[in-house]
């Protein structure tokens, strides 16, 4: 340790302070602040949810179904709507256990991920920063795409999350679930959004590393997307079950620039 | 003065002995005052902003108390919530202006603490020099005493980094102490006087 070093240490320690007066009542006074905030937001949810419970009852036994098929709904209809469980219109099922693959992901991320990912409303698109593995699988000259690849998306546990491409883009950009026998691939082979389950809250274990993604479920697609759209990939977000969109934005690939 | 010197409140089995609430108040009585100084060192010269940051952050702990305190000592959790919240206030304030080097202190020194209080403004105006990261290396480094293996698991990031940052960080604040860069005026020693005041 040289003497700028000690210098630091006797200074830091020189700068040490009196125990804040009041902290605690400043502590309990934000407590406050934020449960009357947490209430109010109850309150809204409970209105909105007494207005829509006809609606989810009706759109229930049509989202089931097409979530135990785990097959795209031919039938259409907003989400807006309809709110309803299970995957939505057009969109593809994917349950707890169905992408978790450990084998493939080697159960855990690099320990700086979330810098290189992009935070969607409650998910992460993980390494999709400035493009990073989100760019592997794009749509290429020709209408075809022979290697796809695979991406990552987290899923904070015991949360239904949809992710899907807005209206205005889903004949552009598709989430590809199931592999081609020929290894090619349109953008008709995709789905225009994808329904994810994540796992159910469990007990937390302690010292859990970051790179264990600690409270996600670790959704990975192997096949990833395919797009004929160049630069930004649009994006939308929504929670169940107010299926309210959380998020909504574009990711950067390529060197591409997004709109605001 | 180590880090376990936050341990000393720690939550033991909260749902048998003592109320949350019982064993937070315990824990912040504790740890307050060492917690400001972090907060302090982090976030820059003002003891205001420090305390709004710490109030902020044992707030959110507390609505995770419970469960924080089935990890064991919460001292550690609360720590790098601290940290990771300073850095993201810092960053956040970097984005939209620059803090000016300005005024540091508490009110007009004399006699023997002169120099205390000099050292004092040095040292965090220096720390306000450096980046988020590089502070929070240097503070956990140099302050709390944790080693390069704790800073790095504190950080989320490699031993190597935490090398790297503090390497950078002590370059930077070698230039700044020895060669005047925050120059006070009308105090050539503190220009010149080479990182150390006798």
């Amino acid at each position: 340790m040289d003497d700028l070093e000690r210098w630091l240490q006797a200074t830091m320690r020189a700068v040490e302070q009196e125990p804040p007066a009041g902290l605690l009542s400043g502590i309990w006074r934000r407590r406050r602040r934020h449960l009357t905030r947490a209430w109010a937001g109850f309150a809204v949810a409970a209105v909105v949810a007494t207005a829509v419970v006809p609606l989810a009852v009706h759109g229930a036994s049509r989202g089931a179904s097409a979530g135990d098929s785990g097959q795209p709904s031919a039938s259409g209809g907003s989400r807006s709507a309809s709110p309803q469980p299970g995957a939505a219109p057009g969109t593809k099922l994917l349950t707890c256990p169905m992408y978790s693959d450990v084998a493939i992901t080697g159960g855990e991320l690099s320990a700086h991920w979330q810098r290189s990912s992009v935070k969607a409303g409650p998910i992460w698109l993980v390494y999709a920063r400035n493009g990073s593995a989100w760019v592997a699988s794009r749509h290429q000259a020709g209408g075809t795409l022979r290697n796809v690849g695979g991406v990552i998306v987290a899923v904070p546990n015991g949360s239904t999350v949809e992710l899907t491409t807005p209206p205005a883009d889903r004949s552009r950009l598709k989430f590809l679930t199931r592999a081609a026998a020929s290894g090619r691939y349109t953008l008709s082979d995709g789905v225009t959004g994808l329904t994810f389950v994540a796992c159910p809250v469990g007990p937390a274990g302690s010292d859990i590393p970051d790179a264990m993604a600690p409270g996600l479920t670790l959704f990975y697609l192997p096949l990833g997307y395919i797009t004929d759209l160049t630069g930004c990939l649009p994006f939308e977000v929504a929670t169940a079950p107010s299926w309210r969109a959380d998020w909504a934005g574009q990711l950067s690939v390529k060197g591409g620039t997004c709109r605001s | 003065m180590s880090s376990g010197d936050l341990s000393r409140a720690e939550c033991g089995d909260v749902a048998v002995t003592r109320s949350s609430r019982e064993s937070f108040e315990e824990f912040v009585g504790g740890t307050s005052a060492r917690l400001l100084t972090v907060a302090m060192l982090l976030t820059g010269q003002h003891r205001a902003d420090a305390e709004d940051l710490l109030q902020a952050v044992l707030e959110r702990a507390y609505r995770r108390w419970r469960r924080i305190c089935r990890y064991g000592d919460p001292a550690p959790y609360v720590r790098r919530m601290l940290v990771n919240a300073a850095m993201d206030r810092r960053r956040m304030l970097r984005r939209h202006r620059e803090e000016p080097l300005g005024q540091a202190g508490q009110g007009p020194a004399t006699g023997d603490q002169a120099g205390v209080v000099d050292d004092r403004d040095l040292l965090l105006r220096a720390l306000g020099a450096l980046s988020p990261g590089q502070r929070a290396v240097i503070v956990l480094r140099y302050y709390e005493d944790l080693s390069e293996a704790q800073t790095a698991a504190l950080l989320g990031c490699s031993i190597g980094s935490v090398k790297t940052q503090a390497s950078r960080a002590l370059a930077k604040l070698r230039g700044i102490v020895t060669g005047g860069v925050l120059a006070v005026p009308g105090d050539p020693e503190i220009r010149n006087h080479g990182g150390r005041r006798s």
